[in-house]
C-alpha cells in the first residue's frame, strides 16, 4: 500500500518539470557553496603552511647562525641568536595554527571572525588581532555563501516548495475523494507521499552535500573524518525530516495550498530568522560581553606607568640599542609583567563571559531547529566557537611557557645555547575526542527528531479531525 | 466635466474596495501587527543601543584625551610613541541600519611610525548566533515588508478571476488602468498603515533622543526614506505584475515567494561572495606585511629606506637653511628633522599600500552594486548602508581621517622637539602645555553628494526596478485574461 | 448489501439526514432523486465513511462503516460527479495505482487494458496522460476502477451530469453489466429518465428524509415525473 503510493508519487514527480528545476537548481547551489567554502579552506591551509614554513626556516637560520658564532663568527647585535630578549620577543616567535577541519568547506562559522593563526612572542597578548580585515568585510557582513547557509536557510524552503501542497493539492484537484474511497488510511497516504519527496531530496542533499565539501575542502586526509561525516549526515537527515514533518502538520490542518505555503514560509521566518535573532538578544542581555572600548582605557589606566616606560624604551632612539643592555631587557620584562597582571583579569572576563554565552546558547538552541543545525554544522566542520576557545586556551598555555622559558634566561643574564633551542616550547594542538563531537551533535539531533516525531503524532490526529469534518 | 467626476468616483470606489478587502483580511491583520511590532521594537532597540554606544565612545574618547594630556614631562617623540587612542563615533542614522558596525573595529591607537588597524569588532565577542542576522529596522523593511506584501497581494488579480468578479468588473467597462490604480493605491495604503507610524517614530527618535549630529543628517534621512519608498513601490508593482500574469493564485504565490527567496536571500550572499572572490583585495595581514617590507627595503621600484630618508632629510634641511651645515645645528633640531623625514617616508609607504587596498575595495564595492541588477534588495541595502553611514566606505573614511589626525599629532610633536629642544636632543622634555596643544579629532561624516557619487549605480538600478515593474504591471494588466 | 439504519447526520443546528432507513440488495440498482441539499450526497458520504454519522449506522456487507472503515472500503467503489485523476499519469497508470490501493495486488498491463476496454475507453487513449482526457473518458476510467476492484457495491454521485447523451447511454450499459454481475448500486442523480431506465427502485429524498420509494417497473416515465414533482411541491 505504502509502496504503491510511493511509486506513483515518484512517477508524478519525475514528470513534473518544476520539481526537476528546483532539485537541479538546489544541487547547483550546494555545489557552488561547497566550492566556495572549499576555496576558503584551501586558502587558509596555504596561509598556514606559509607561516609554518617560514617558522621552520627562521629557526634553522637562527641555529645556523648560533653555530657560526660559537665557532667564532661575527655577532650582529640586533639579530643575536643568543640573546633571549631578542629571540623571545621577535626572532623566535612561534606560530600556532588551527587548521580547517575535514569538513571545513561546510561552514565558515567563526573562522572569518576569530584568528586561526596566532603568533606567540614574549609580548603581552592583549586580544589577538588579525581577523578584522577589510578585504572580506562585505562577505562577513552578509554572511558567507557556504553550505551552512544553503542548508540551514535554503534547504527548508526547498522542502516547503516540494511539500506545501502534499495533501491540499489532492483535495483541490479532487483526487483525494477517489483515493479515500480505497481501503487506505489518510495518514499512510500522506506519509508515503511525503516520504518519497524526502527520499528524493535527501539523495540530492546527501550526495552533493557530503561529497562536494569533502572534495572541495581537501580534508579527506584528516584523521577523524568518520565521526565528522557521521554527525553531519545525521544533521542533514534530522533537519530535512523536521521540515517535512512540519509541512505534513500544516497540511493536516486542511487549509488551501496557498494558505499552506504562506503558513510554512511564516513558520520558516519565525524559526530561521526571528527566533535566532531574539535568542541572540536574550543571550547578549543576560551575559553582555564586556566592552572592548572600555578595555582599551582600562588597560591604559591600569598600566599607565608601565606603558609609559615601554614607550620610553621604544621612543628613545638616541639611546644605545636596547638589546645590548641587559638592564633594559630586565626592565622591559618587569614592565610587561605589570601590564599583563593588570590587564589579564579584564581579558579573562571576556573569555568567561563568552563561555557563559555559549553555555546558554547550547541550552537555548533547542528553541529553533535552525540554531541546532547551524551550531552542529559549525561543530562538524571544526569552525565552531568551542574549538576556537580550546585553541585560544592552548595558545595561552604556549604563551605562558614561552615567557617562562625566555624570562628565566633574561633574569639569569644567560645566553641561549644550541641545547636551549632544542628545548624551546612549541605549539601542540589538542583536538577534542570524536566522542565529544558526537555527543554534542547527537544531543542537537534529538532536538530535531523529537519535535519532528511530535509533529507526526499531531498530524495523524489532525488527519482524523480532517476526516470528521468531511472532505468536500 | 461630469465624466471626470464620475471617473474620480470610480477610482475612489476601487481604492476603497481594495483597502477594505485588505484590512478585513485576517492574515493581513495578524502579519501586519507582527511586522509593525517588529518595526517599532527594532527602532526602539536600535536607538537605545546607539545611545549607549555613543555615550560610551564619547566617554572613552574623553578619557583617552585626558590620558594624553596628563602625561608626565617627557620628550615629545616619546609622547608620540605613547600615543593616544581614538574611538569611532557612531553615525546618527546607524540605528536604522547597523551595517558593518558589528564587524569592524571601533578603536585604534595613534602612535609614531605605525598606522594601526581598528580593533575590537563586536562580533568577535559573541557566539555563532551573531551569524544569524540581528534584526534591524533595515532588515524588517528590506525583507519582511515585501514578504507581507506578497502575502496580502499575490491574489489581487488571480482571486478576482477565480471568484469571477473580474468578469463582472470588465463587463461594467472599468478601464484596466483604473483597476491597476485602485489595486496599487490599495496595497500602498495598507503598507502606509504600517510604515507611517514607524516613520514618525523614527523621526521622533532622531529629533528627540539623538541630537541632530551635524547638517548632514537631514538630507541623508530624507534620501533614506525616499530610497525605501522607491523600493517598496517597486515590490508593490512587482506583486501586481506577477499576480496579473499568473494562471492561478497558487502559481502567483509560488512565483512571488521564489522571487523573494532568490532576491532576498540568495543573490545578496552570492553578490558578497562573488565580489570578494572577484575583486581580490589584500588582507590586512598582507597589507601590514607589505608595509613592513617596504619600510625596510623602500617602495617597490623606488630607492631604499636609507636613501629615501636622507633625501627627505636633505629637503627639510634645505628648507631650514642648514643644508651642508649640519654640524652647526642643535642636536634636537637635527634629530627632530630626521624624525620628520622618517615620518614622511613612512607615510609615503603607508599611503602607497593603503591606496592599493582602497582601489581594490572600491572595485569590490562597484562589483557588488552591479548585483543590484539581479535583485532590488542588493541595491537598496547598499544604498541604505551608505546613507546610514555604516558601509565599508564610511569605515575607511573614518580610518583615513584618523590617519590624517595621527600625522598631524606626530608632526606637531616632532616639530616641537626640533624647534624647542635646543642642544638637549633626546634629553629634552616637554610638559603639559604641549600636550594641551594636541589636536582633538573632530570626525565629520562625508556629505550626501559624496555618498551618491559612490552609490549612483545602486540608485540607478533601484529606479530601474521601479520603472520596469511599473511598465510590466501596466502591460500585464492590459493583456490580462478576464476568465 | 448496503443498509442504512436510522442513519442521522447533523451539522450543528442543521439536520442533513433524519434517520434514514434504506437497503440495497446485491444485483439491484437504487436511484436517489431529490433537490440539491436533500441529503443524497450526505448519504453516499456516510456509506464511504468520509463523514461520521451523528447516530444510527451505515453497513456494507453487514460491516459498520464507522467501525471498520478499511474493510468496508475494500468492498465498495465510488464514482463522483467528476472522476478526478492524476493529470501527469496515463489512464493506465492511474488505474494501476488505484487498483493497487484497492488491495487487488499487481495486475498486468494486459489485464488493466482489458478493463479499460470493457469500460469503453479506446486503446489509443490508454498510454496518454489523463490531463488530455475529456470528462466522459475520466468517468470510464472510474468504471474500470470499479470493475478491477471487483466491488460488491457501487456508490455513484451524479455520475452522468454533464455527459453528452451518447456517453450517458454508454454509461448506463456499463451499469447494467455490473448489476448483472451482482453488484449493489446506489446512485444519486437528477436524471428522472435515467432513473427509470437504469434503476430497479427509485427513492425520493426531501429535507433529509426518504419520502417515497417506488419500483420502476410499476411506473412509466410520465408517472415517475409526476410523483417526483408532487413531492417537490407543498
Amino acid at each position: 500500500m505504502f509502496w504503491a503510493v510511493f511509486r506513483v508519487e515518484g512517477l508524478s514527480l519525475v514528470r513534473d518539470r518544476a520539481v526537476w528545476a528546483v532539485l537541479l537548481g538546489f544541487a547547483l547551489v550546494v555545489v557552488y557553496a561547497a566550492l566556495s567554502g572549499g576555496a576558503l579552506a584551501q586558502a587558509e591551509r596555504r596561509a598556514h603552511s606559509e607561516l609554518l614554513t617560514e617558522e621552520r626556516a627562521r629557526f634553522a637560520a637562527l641555529q645556523d647562525e648560533l653555530v657560526a658564532i660559537e665557532r667564532g663568527g661575527p655577532v650582529r647585535h640586533l639579530t643575536d641568536p643568543r640573546d633571549p630578549h631578542i629571540v623571545g620577543r621577535e626572532l623566535g616567535r612561534r606560530v600556532a595554527t588551527l587548521p580547517p577541519g575535514p569538513l571545513a568547506a561546510v561552514s565558515v562559522g567563526q573562522r572569518d571572525l576569530l584568528p586561526t593563526a596566532i603568533i606567540v612572542t614574549t609580548e603581552a597578548r592583549l586580544g589577538d588581532s588579525g581577523a578584522d580585515d577589510a578585504a572580506g568585510l562585505a562577505r562577513r557582513v552578509t554572511g558567507a555563501f557556504d553550505l551552512a547557509f544553503v542548508l540551514v536557510f535554503l534547504l527548508p524552503l526547498v522542502v516547503i516548495a516540494l511539500s506545501f501542497d502534499v495533501l491540499s493539492a489532492e483535495r483541490e484537484r479532487g483526487t483525494l475523494a477517489l483515493v479515500l474511497a480505497q481501503p487506505i488510511r489518510l495518514g499512510t497516504f500522506v506519509l508515503a507521499k511525503t516520504a518519497l519527496r524526502a527520499a528524493v531530496l535527501l539523495v540530492v542533499v546527501l550526495a552533493a552535500g557530503i561529497v562536494a565539501p569533502l572534495v572541495a575542502g581537501g580534508g579527506l586526509s584528516g584523521a577523524d573524518v568518520g565521526a565528522n561525516v557521521l554527525g553531519y549526515a545525521g544533521l542533514l537527515v534530522g533537519y530535512t525530516a523536521f521540515w517535512f514533518c512540519l509541512a505534513v502538520l500544516v497540511n493536516a490542518f486542511g487549509s488551501s495550498s496557498s494558505g499552506n505555503a504562506l503558513s510554512l514560509v511564516g513558520v520558516w521566518l519565525l524559526l530561521v530568522v526571528v527566533v535566532p535573532g531574539l535568542t541572540s538578544v536574550v543571550v547578549d542581555t543576560l551575559h553582555p560581553a564586556p566592552s572592548r572600548v572600555e578595555l582599551v582605557n582600562r588597560a591604559r589606566d591600569a598600566a599607565r606607568e608601565a606603558e609609559a616606560e615601554v614607550s620610553e624604551l621604544e621612543g628613545d632612539h638616541g639611546a644605545a640599542p636596547a638589546s645590548a643592555d641587559r638592564d633594559v631587557a630586565r626592565r622591559a620584562v618587569h614592565v610587561q609583567g605589570q601590564l599583563e597582571s593588570r590587564v589579564e583579569p579584564v581579558i579573562a572576563a571576556f573569555h568567561a563571559q563568552l563561555a557563559r554565552q555559549q553555555a546558554l546558547v547550547d541550552r537555548l538552541r533547542f528553541l529553533s531547529p535552525a540554531i541546532v543545525a547551524f551550531e552542529g554544522m559549525s561543530d562538524v566542520s571544526g569552525s565552531g566557537v568551542t574549538r576556537h576557545q580550546q585553541f585560544s586556551a592552548a595558545v595561552s598555555e604556549l604563551h605562558a611557557e614561552h615567557k617562562r622559558f625566555f624570562f628565566a634566561r633574561i633574569e639569569q643574564g644567560a645566553r641561549l645555547t644550541s641545547a636551549d633551542y632544542e628545548r624551546m616550547p612549541r605549539f601542540e594542538r589538542r583536538e577534542p575526542p570524536p566522542s565529544a563531537l558526537l555527543w554534542r551533535v547527537g544531543s542537537g539531533l534529538l532536538g530535531l527528531l523529537v519535535p519532528a516525531g511530535l509533529m507526526v503524532v499531531l498530524s495523524l490526529r489532525g488527519f482524523r479531525g480532517l476526516l470528521s469534518r468531511g472532505l468536500r | 466635466m461630469a465624466d471626470r467626476t464620475s471617473q474620480r468616483s470610480v477610482h475612489r470606489a476601487l481604492i476603497l474596495k481594495e483597502l477594505r478587502e485588505i484590512s478585513r483580511d485576517g492574515r493581513f491583520r495578524v502579519a501586519g501587527a507582527v511586522v509593525l511590532a517588529l518595526l517599532l521594537a527594532t527602532l526602539a532597540f536600535g536607538a537605545r543601543e546607539q545611545q549607549s554606544v555613543k555615550a560610551e565612545r564619547a566617554a572613552a574618547q574623553a578619557t583617552a584625551d585626558d590620558h594624553f594630556r596628563a602625561q608626565d614631562e617627557k620628550n615629545p617623540h616619546v609622547a608620540a610613541h605613547y600615543g593616544t587612542y581614538v574611538f569611532k563615533p557612531s553615525g546618527v542614522l546607524a540605528f536604522v541600519n547597523p551595517g558593518v558596525d558589528a564587524f569592524v573595529g571601533v578603536s585604534l591607537k595613534l602612535e609614531a611610525h605605525k598606522r594601526n588597524p581598528l580593533e575590537g569588532a563586536k562580533a568577535r565577542d559573541g557566539t555563532a548566533l551573531s551569524r544569524f542576522s540581528r534584526l534591524s529596522v533595515a532588515q524588517v523593511i528590506e525583507l519582511l515588508v515585501p514578504l507581507l506584501l506578497i502575502g496580502i497581494g499575490f491574489g489581487v488579480w488571480t482571486s478576482e478571476r477565480e471568484r469571477g468578479t473580474l468578469r463582472q468588473l470588465a463587463s461594467l467597462g472599468v478601464a484596466p488602468r483604473a483597476l491597476l490604480l485602485g489595486k496599487l493605491l490599495g496595497l500602498l495604503g495598507a503598507m502606509a498603515l504600517l510604515l507611517v507610524p514607524a516613520g514618525l517614530l523614527g523621526t521622533a527618535i532622531v529629533a528627540l533622543l539623538v541630537d541632530l549630529g551635524g547638517p548632514g543628517t537631514l538630507p541623508r534621512g530624507l534620501a533614506l526614506v525616499a530610497g525605501y519608498a522607491v523600493y517598496i513601490l517597486a515590490w508593490v508593482l512587482l506583486t501586481l505584475l506577477v499576480s496579473a500574469h499568473a494562471s492561478s493564485s497558487r502559481a502567483a504565490l509560488v512565483t512571488l515567494l521564489g522571487l523573494w527567496v532568490v532576491g532576498g536571500l540568495v543573490v545578496p550572499r552570492l553578490a558578497a561572495d562573488a565580489a570578494v572572490a572577484a575583486a581580490r583585495a589584500p588582507t590586512s595581514a598582507r597589507v601590514a606585511a607589505n608595509v613592513r617590507e617596504s619600510l625596510t627595503r623602500g617602495l617597490p621600484g623606488g630607492p631604499d629606506r636609507e636613501a629615501r630618508v636622507s633625501e627627505l632629510t636633505e629637503k627639510l634641511l634645505e628648507r631650514h637653511g642648514f643644508l651642508g651645515a649640519e654640524t652647526l645645528m642643535d642636536a634636537s633640531l637635527l634629530s627632530g628633522l630626521e624624525l620628520q623625514a622618517e615620518a614622511a617616508f613612512e607615510n609615503e609607504v603607508i599611503d602607497h599600500h593603503f591606496a592599493v587596498l582602497a582601489r581594490a575595495l572600491d572595485r569590490q564595492d562597484r562589483f557588488l552594486q552591479l548585483f543590484g541588477a539581479l535583485s532590488p534588495v542588493v541595491a537598496v541595502r547598499s544604498l541604505s548602508m551608505a546613507l546610514a553611514g555604516t558601509d565599508g566606505a564610511h569605515h575607511r573614511h573614518f580610518s583615513d581621517s584618523a590617519e590624517r589626525h595621527r600625522r598631524e599629532l606626530v608632526e606637531l610633536l616632532n616639530t616641537e622637539f626640533a624647534e624647542r629642544g635646543g642642544a638637549l636632543g633626546f634629553d629634552y622634555k616637554a610638559g603639559r602645555e604641549l600636550w594641551a596643544k594636541a589636536p582633538v579629532l573632530r570626525y565629520e561624516q562625508p556629505t550626501l553628494g559624496w555618498v551618491l557619487g559612490r552609490q549612483w549605480p545602486s540608485v540607478a538600478l533601484l529606479v530601474g526596478w521601479l520603472v520596469l515593474a511599473g511598465a510590466g504591471a501596466l502591460r500585464a494588466v492590459r493583456r490580462m485574461r478576464v476568465v | 448489501m448496503l443498509v442504512a439504519e436510522s442513519l442521522r447526520k447533523e451539522y450543528g443546528e442543521v439536520v442533513a439526514l433524519h434517520g434514514l432507513e434504506l437497503a440495497v440488495r446485491a444485483g439491484e440498482v437504487f436511484c436517489l432523486l431529490g433537490a440539491n441539499g436533500a441529503g443524497k450526497t450526505t448519504t453516499i458520504q456516510l456509506f464511504l465513511g468520509f463523514i461520521a454519522p451523528t447516530s444510527g449506522k451505515a453497513t456494507i456487507d453487514g460491516l459498520d462503516v464507522a467501525e471498520r472503515p478499511l474493510e468496508t472500503k475494500s468492498r465498495i467503489a465510488y464514482i463522483p460527479e467528476n472522476v478526478m485523476l492524476y493529470p501527469n499519469l496515463t489512464g493506465m497508470e492511474n488505474l494501476r495505482f488505484f487498483t493497487t490501493l484497492a488491495g487487488r495486488g499487481e495486475l498486468s498491463d494486459a489485464e488493466l487494458g482489458e478493463m479499460l476496454v470493457r469500460a469503453g475507453l479506446a486503446r489509443d487513449a490508454h498510454p496518454r496522460r489523463v490531463g488530455t482526457y475529456s470528462k466522459g473518458m475520466r468517468q470510464k476510467v472510474g468504471i474500470a476502477m470499479a470493475m478491477a476492484k471487483r466491488a460488491k457495491a457501487l456508490l455513484l454521485d451524479e455520475p452522468t451530469s454533464g455527459l453528452d447523451p451518447k456517453a450517458s447511454n454508454e454509461f448506463s450499459g456499463l451499469l447494467s453489466r455490473l448489476r448483472d454481475d451482482g453488484v449493489a448500486i446506489l446512485m444519486a442523480t437528477h436524471d428522472i429518465f435515467r432513473s427509470k431506465e437504469d434503476g430497479d427502485r427509485v427513492g425520493i429524498m426531501k429535507h433529509g428524509q426518504l419520502v417515497a420509494t417506488h419500483a420502476t417497473a410499476d411506473l412509466s416515465h410520465a408517472d415517475l415525473e409526476r410523483v417526483y414533482l408532487e413531492h417537490m411541491h407543498d
